[in-house]
């Protein structure tokens, strides 16, 4: 895969709750920057469509945000996980494990 | 649960829209501040990382008006404001409006009452558990028009020998009554059932109970609802008090639901009493061992999994067994069931021609609605062509037709909902006057039409579909006018060599349909001339009505017969008084008794029942009516 690849449809979201799992609180221009590093820099993500993502994940009641002071005295908006979130990773993980765990098998058959 | 919190979300979101945005300005600006920091780090010179920065974020007014779409909800947004524009032309072009909305109004008004009757008449069934398994029966000898009531013991062989019912209820449909209470004593309908009737049709009590088995010959009574609330003032103790029913003490031990008349929808009953006890109040009754007075309704409720197949192949075998138990009186009679419905089930005449009453009225008034839809439509065009140029530029600005197809459709919807808005008031008082109209029959009927929420649901869509018929024609040909005429005043609608517009074509079909309901109207008119030119074969000048109801006041049968015979020779000896005869039935009320005859000499071919009146004897003697043949 040399081409960076565009960000599928509904991944990002898993992407962001993943990722608030493990770096607990967070602003956004910290999470788009740590979802390329984790891809390795091989996913071509598009900042602004993060904005979108968080607000959708938030009207959902996944995330909450509060306004805050980043490490070099910037003021940001910070993002972390609710209860429902925490639950939410869990369940929206172990789909997207059977789902593509089911695909690889399409995938091995007649290699 | 999560999609429903964040549509919640979006739609409060809508009213926090300012606030929001500058929230986000702040933090985009932050994200940015963040990114070209990191750039200026890897040794860029600041404009050229602000300019990174911003092609990575992919925009900042993108990305601003992409987080707005999420925070609100655009598509409602957008048709509020389509709304309030509506509102505004509609307001602006005021008589367009009026005379819409009054046409629109008439036509709905009128439909909406239609709707009112068929939804009281055929719609809607009395209030009892499950109608579709509660069956009508009757008895239909063989050679008569149609059916009759049951003789008291074939209603006991009947109810006897039938498996498919879990079942039967046998009723007297009509016993009088003066009732007690509060003010003068009046006269009330009731009628005198078996004691299983209530749990037969399952109607739950308002209060108390039905009768219980064995209760057959108690005094006890349940009330309706009605008579309840206007006699007694919904007295909650009533239950265990006694009252009194034509100078007769009765224990009230229930109250039946005001919507419940009876299983007959239009017959209005208040009252019901075990029916052993009936002939305390209607002394007259036939006797109940008699094989040949047909006096109780009868109704069956369904064994579940039974069909209707199965009931009335064995009920032909159980008239086929008592045909040959008692030739005499049930030979050759069939025990037809219908379903319970509003309509009055015992005569399926009745029933389709009042079905045929209706769909010709209701043919009519589509008519009317289609007259005022296509007037309404025409209006419509004709304001489209003073409209054009505001179509035109909304166009240039960069309006797509569909918005535009979408925004005057909305602007004849609204139009319709105001038009049904007026139909249902109109509608209400239409109603409120035919419901006052007392038909003069001397049974108590119950005809009061009243809108409920499926008149309302009826009227709501009509009107919605009533705006999207009518306006589709006009927001397709107002959202299409040719842009440079339209911009430079000239008419942008016009389209040269086409022989007919949609315009003509609704006018012709106005005119058309105008002319059908005209004629109509002539030939309902002319027939009801006629009817009032009927002959009814005998003189009514001179002719005079009194009626009395002995049976009110407690007198017994052989009392009643005294009474009338009286009545009736102090009658004749008034001076200028010819002749005086008495009837159960009045003469031209509806009413009638079937009377089975032989013909001397054709003993045994002829034994037809023929509708007849018990007076006709008296109205012969008395001159009143000329006899075609022979002596009276």
């Amino acid at each position: 895969m040399g081409e960076k690849s565009d960000v599928w449809q509904g991944t990002l979201a898993l992407m962001v709750l993943r990722t608030l799992e493990i770096m607990g609180t967070q602003h956004g221009y910290g999470l788009a920057r740590r979802i390329e590093q984790t891809s390795g820099d091989r996913l071509q993500l598009n900042y602004g469509t993060l904005y979108p993502a968080l607000l959708k994940l938030e009207q959902e009641g996944y995330i909450r945000s509060r306004w805050g002071m980043s490490e070099n005295n910037r003021k940001a908006k910070f993002y972390e996980l609710t209860k429902a979130g925490q639950r939410q990773v869990r369940k929206a993980a172990a789909e997207w494990e059977q789902t593509t765990e089911i695909l690889a098998k399409f995938l091995a058959e007649g290699a | 649960m999560r999609r429903l919190r964040a549509l919640w979300m979006r739609f409060t979101g809508m009213f926090r829209a300012h606030r929001a945005d500058a929230d986000f300005r702040a933090e985009l600006e932050s994200h940015i501040a963040f990114d070209i920091e990191e750039g200026m780090r890897s040794g860029l010179s600041e404009p050229e990382a602000r300019r990174r920065a911003l092609v990575r974020l992919g925009g900042a007014e993108q990305t601003r008006q992409a987080r707005r779409e999420r925070n609100g909800l655009p598509w409602f947004e957008s048709m509020l404001r389509d709304l309030c524009y509506s509102l505004r032309i509609l307001r602006k072009f005021k008589a367009v409006t009026a005379v819409a909305v009054l046409s629109i109004g008439l036509g709905i008004g009128a439909n909406t009452t239609v709707f009112a009757i068929v939804n009281r008449f055929v719609l809607r069934s009395a209030p009892v558990g499950d109608p579709s398994t509660l069956l009508a029966l009757s008895t239909f000898p063989k050679g008569d028009t149609c059916c009759n009531n049951f003789p008291v013991p074939v209603y006991k062989d009947v109810r006897d020998q039938a498996h498919s019912f879990s079942g039967m209820a046998g009723y007297y449909e009509m016993v009088p009554a003066s009732i007690g209470g509060n003010g003068e004593p009046v006269r009330v309908w009731g009628q005198g059932v078996t004691t299983n009737f209530f749990d037969v049709i399952e109607l739950p009590m308002v209060l108390g109970r039905g009768f219980a088995t064995g209760e057959d010959s108690s005094p006890l009574i349940v009330l309706s609802e009605t008579l309840w609330r206007s006699r007694f003032g919904a007295d909650p103790r009533i239950v265990g008090k006694p009252i009194l029913m034509s100078g007769r003490t009765f224990t009230v031990v229930g109250i039946a639901p005001g919507a419940f008349h009876g299983v007959n929808q239009i017959l209005n009953m208040r009252f019901w009493v075990p029916i052993g006890i009936t002939r305390q109040l209607a002394a007259t009754l036939p006797p109940d061992s008699s094989r040949e007075y047909h006096v109780l309704s009868v109704v069956g409720r369904m064994n579940p999994g039974v069909t209707r197949a199965q009931v009335e192949a064995e009920l032909s075998t159980i008239s086929a067994r008592l045909a040959q138990r008692f030739p005499a009186t049930d030979k050759d009679v069939a025990f037809p069931v219908e379903q319970v419905g509003s309509l009055p089930a015992q005569d399926h005449r009745d029933a389709s021609a009042i079905i045929i009453f209706l769909s010709a009225l209701g043919i009519v008034v589509l008519l009317v609605l289609l007259i005022a839809g296509s007037n309404v439509a025409n209006l419509l065009l004709a304001q489209a062509v003073t409209r054009q140029r505001e179509m035109a530029v909304r166009l240039a600005l960069g309006a797509t037709r569909g918005r535009l197809r979408k925004q005057l459709l909305l602007e004849s919807l609204l139009l319709a909902l105001g038009g049904g808005v007026l139909g249902v008031g109109l509608s209400i008082a239409a109603t409120r006057g035919l419901s006052a109209f007392r038909v003069p029959a001397p049974i108590p009927l119950d005809l009061a039409v009243t809108a409920d929420w499926h008149v309302l649901v009826f009227s709501f869509a009509l009107s919605v579909i009533c705006g999207l018929a009518l306006g589709a024609g006009p927001a397709w040909a107002g959202s299409l006018p040719q842009l440079p005429n339209a911009l430079k005043g000239e008419d942008g609608l016009a389209r040269p060599g086409r022989r007919f517009s949609l315009r003509d074509l609704l006018v012709v079909g106005q005119v058309g349909m105008s002319v059908v309901l005209l004629t109509l109207t002539i030939l309902f008119l002319r027939s009801l001339e006629n009817a009032t030119k009927i002959d009814v074969g005998f003189r009514s000048q001179g002719l005079l009505m009194l009626s009395v109801d002995p049976r009110l006041n407690g007198y017994t049968a052989p009392q009643i017969s005294r009474f009338l015979a009286q009545l009736r020779e102090r009658a004749e000896a008034l001076p200028g008084v010819d002749a005086a005869v008495f009837t159960d039935v009045a003469l031209l009320s509806g009413g009638n008794r079937s009377e089975g005859f032989n013909i001397v000499g054709y003993a045994g071919k002829t034994t037809s029942r023929r509708w007849g009146h018990p007076c006709l004897r008296a109205a012969i003697l008395a001159g009143r009516l000329p006899a075609v043949r022979g002596s009276p």
